[in-house]
């Protein structure tokens, strides 16, 4: 077995282990970041070519059980209301993501003070906002200030991205309602930033971006951390961390495309696998001083999995839209309704985001889009009725944290190096469903004012389940939660969380802000205190 | 990834039945021509086996079980209960094949996905209409952080 050194060593090059190897290395530390996947040429991605969509549905779905890539480890999600997703690879899940980049809001960070249900985070929006403003220079972010959904703040960066045509009839729709609308904050450049360039509307958001304006940290954050010394090991699949004396740990031993296998020692081990990979990770290195997995004395290690139950409401509308171009993810979003009112039936709320639908003419002419009756004589028209004319409202709902909502280790089920896949147990609550009816209704309203043809609606999609949240939960008291504030185990003194299962709550809105905004003050925490960081000898 | 498929395997019987049960599914109407017109069963079937070589085992079965088939579209609906994974690798192949086809998109009117500069010099519609402005007039809708 070989064995290397580091200051820090980093188990997943996502968002946020992107953010905290930069941070870290900036500072002067010696990182090794430790991927399972692989750096990905933007050559590579099928945008650019005719079998766009064909790739879209096998080699770039964002289901690791359907892409099955060497790199990729099962899930097992047969007793999971919502099929997980998520990419493995430098950039991590931002690869496949849309570039969404609304923050939480402050009563996301205080629903227990605010509405008696789950805990209140340990911190508040006024004390991640300046990480917000930091990050949103770090990536790029293209919007307006001003929303009232949220505290006055600085302005963006970078002006807002083209709403796309037809978007502004449901402008105008909201406008006669009296309902909220904003431009959508997006990690896409809507002009040249720092050497990279803008958005050149390929319509391909989500099968990696061709031209490298979509904010991934393997665009944003390595390149600059690798500047300053930090080594980034591709093809390196963990298989468990090592513990040593004073309950520490050491390193971790990792697995290598040719199945050999390798240790890397390190004073700090910063764990950013995202809410499965990390959860699985901890279970994974049980010992015999940790039968139940490491950081795990409140049993909360794999508890509480939030995946944000996800609705889709869709307008078919009579003018052409070209909705194959453009970026794929929000042109506006809506939180008219995010806050809570009992008088609804549910606590918490959900932001709606709307994007243009259907893609290309194949997604356009499948029956997962078209219906089950789209063959024959009448598929033509059927196909020219939505394909380039439809708008969709996706609906994220908060969704509450439960313990038995769960990242466990399947029995049988392994991955390509023998070693247990993770098995989810999730469903969705009361709450959840009277949320998505109410909003779904109120989605349907806002289609049919802004002149819909119809309005299909899809409550609960089970393949939609991008944001991995809540397994190693923070918060001041071990008891009760995995890691501190600054995201330090509570039971051992050099292991870091510091991906989307800190999440106390989901919020209502996509993470990926805020899990690299916390990333980046976990990251200063770090550089901080490190002079009273506790090390192994 | 996955590696390329056995293409041989499809020989002519099982390729003359994809472009009958293609026609069935996607007849000539409305002005679009008809799957086989576009040479469905032949370079279209490559260049889609080419890219998704997974979907060869479905198509198999499912060609394999078609025989003369005098209703396609009926006979789809009783794949699509019987055998899924054949049926969606079958129309799959059939739909990405015909919407792959340079004159089906010129028909349509869809360039295919091209890079196109984005204008942010132009003063959006709803800026000049005051639609944002009037958003901002209605004032704050979040919760402020209790004391």
């Amino acid at each position: 077995m070989s064995s290397a050194r580091a200051d820090v060593l980093i188990i997943g090059a996502g968002a946020s282990g992107g953010v905290v190897g930069r941070r870290l290395a900036e500072a002067g530390f010696d990182v090794v970041c430790l991927e399972q996947g692989h750096w990905r040429d933007p050559a590579e991605y099928p945008g650019q070519r005719p079998d766009w969509e064909l790739q879209a549905q096998k080699q770039w779905s964002p289901d690791p059980n359907v892409r099955q890539n060497a790199e990729d480890y099962p899930v097992n999600s047969e007793e999971s209301e919502i099929v997980p997703l998520m990419f493995n690879g430098v950039g991590g899940s931002m690869i496949l993501y849309a570039g969404d980049w609304p923050r939480m809001v402050p009563s996301d960070f205080r629903v227990r003070a605010l509405d008696g249900v789950a805990d209140d985070w340990p911190l508040t929006y006024e004390e991640l906002e300046p990480y917000y403003e930091r990050i949103a220079r770090d990536v790029g972010v293209s919007g307006l200030a001003g929303d009232p959904a949220y505290p006055e703040g600085e302005e963006l960066p970078l002006p807002p991205l083209p709403l796309g045509d037809g978007v502004i009839d449901v402008v105008r729709a909201h406008d006669r309602l009296g309902w909220h609308w904003w431009p959508a904050p997006s990690a896409i450049l809507s002009v040249p930033y720092r050497g990279r360039h803008p958005c050149a509307q390929w319509g391909s958001c989500m099968q990696g971006c061709p031209e490298g304006a979509k904010a991934s940290t393997d665009v944003t954050h390595w390149p600059r951390a690798i500047e300053h010394g930090a080594r980034v090991i591709a093809g390196a699949r963990v298989a468990r961390l090592i513990m040593g004396p004073g309950s520490l740990v050491t390193g971790a031993e990792y697995i290598d495309e040719t199945g050999a296998t390798h240790l890397t020692e390190a004073d700090v081990v910063v764990l950013a696998a995202n809410a499965i990979g990390t959860a699985r990770l901890l279970l994974l290195s049980a010992t015999k001083e940790f039968p139940d997995g490491l950081a795990n004395s409140s049993g909360l290690v794999g508890r509480r999995l939030m995946m944000h139950p996800f609705a889709v409401v869709t307008g078919v509308f009579e003018r052409p839209m070209a909705t194959w171009k453009g970026n794929v993810g929000s042109r506006i979003h809506c939180l008219e309704f995010y806050e809570t009112d009992t008088s609804r039936g549910f606590v918490r709320g959900a932001k709606w985001s709307l994007a243009p639908s259907t893609g290309g003419p194949l997604n356009a002419a499948l029956p997962a889009r078209a219906g089950d009756a789209v063959w024959g004589a009448d598929h033509h028209r059927r196909v020219r009725e939505r394909f380039g004319h439809c708008l969709s409202w996706g609906i994220f709902g908060e969704d509450l944290p439960d313990e038995s909502n769960r990242v466990e280790l399947d029995d049988e089920l392994t991955d390509a190096d023998g070693l247990p896949a993770p098995k989810l147990v999730y469903g969705t609550s009361e709450n959840s469903r009277r949320l998505l009816d109410f909003h779904v209704d109120r989605a349907c309203e806002s289609m049919v004012e802004a002149g819909a043809l119809s309005v299909d609606k899809l409550k609960l999609m089970r393949d939609a389940g991008w944001h991995l949240l809540g397994t190693a939960r923070m918060g001041a008291d071990p008891a009760s939660s995995v890691v501190n504030p600054w995201g330090k185990a509570h039971d051992i003194d050099n292991l870091y969380i510091v991906d989307g299962s800190v999440f106390v709550t989901s919020g209502g809105v996509n993470p990926t802000n805020t899990i690299s905004s916390l990333a980046l003050r976990f990251a200063d925490g770090l550089v901080r205190r490190s002079g009273s960081q506790r090390v192994p000898a | 990834m996955t590696r390329p498929g056995p293409s041989h395997e499809l020989d002519g019987e099982l390729r003359d039945r994809l472009a009958r049960l293609a026609d069935g599914l996607i007849p000539e109407a409305g002005g679009m021509p008809a799957a086989s017109s576009v040479d469905i069963a032949g370079t279209q079937l490559d260049s889609v086996i080419a890219s998704r070589p997974d979907l060869v085992p479905g198509i198999l079965r499912a060609l394999g079980v078609a025989g003369d088939v005098l209703d396609p579209i009926r006979w789809s609906e009783a794949l699509r209960v019987d055998d899924p994974s054949a049926y969606d690798a079958l129309v799959t192949t059939i739909v990405a094949g015909y919407y792959m086809h340079p004159e089906i998109r010129r028909l349509l009117g869809y360039p295919g996905q091209v890079p196109q500069e984005i204008n942010v010099g132009r003063l959006p519609d709803y800026a000049e209409e005051g639609l944002l402005e009037r958003v901002y007039e209605r004032g704050p809708i979040y919760r402020p952080t209790p004391e």
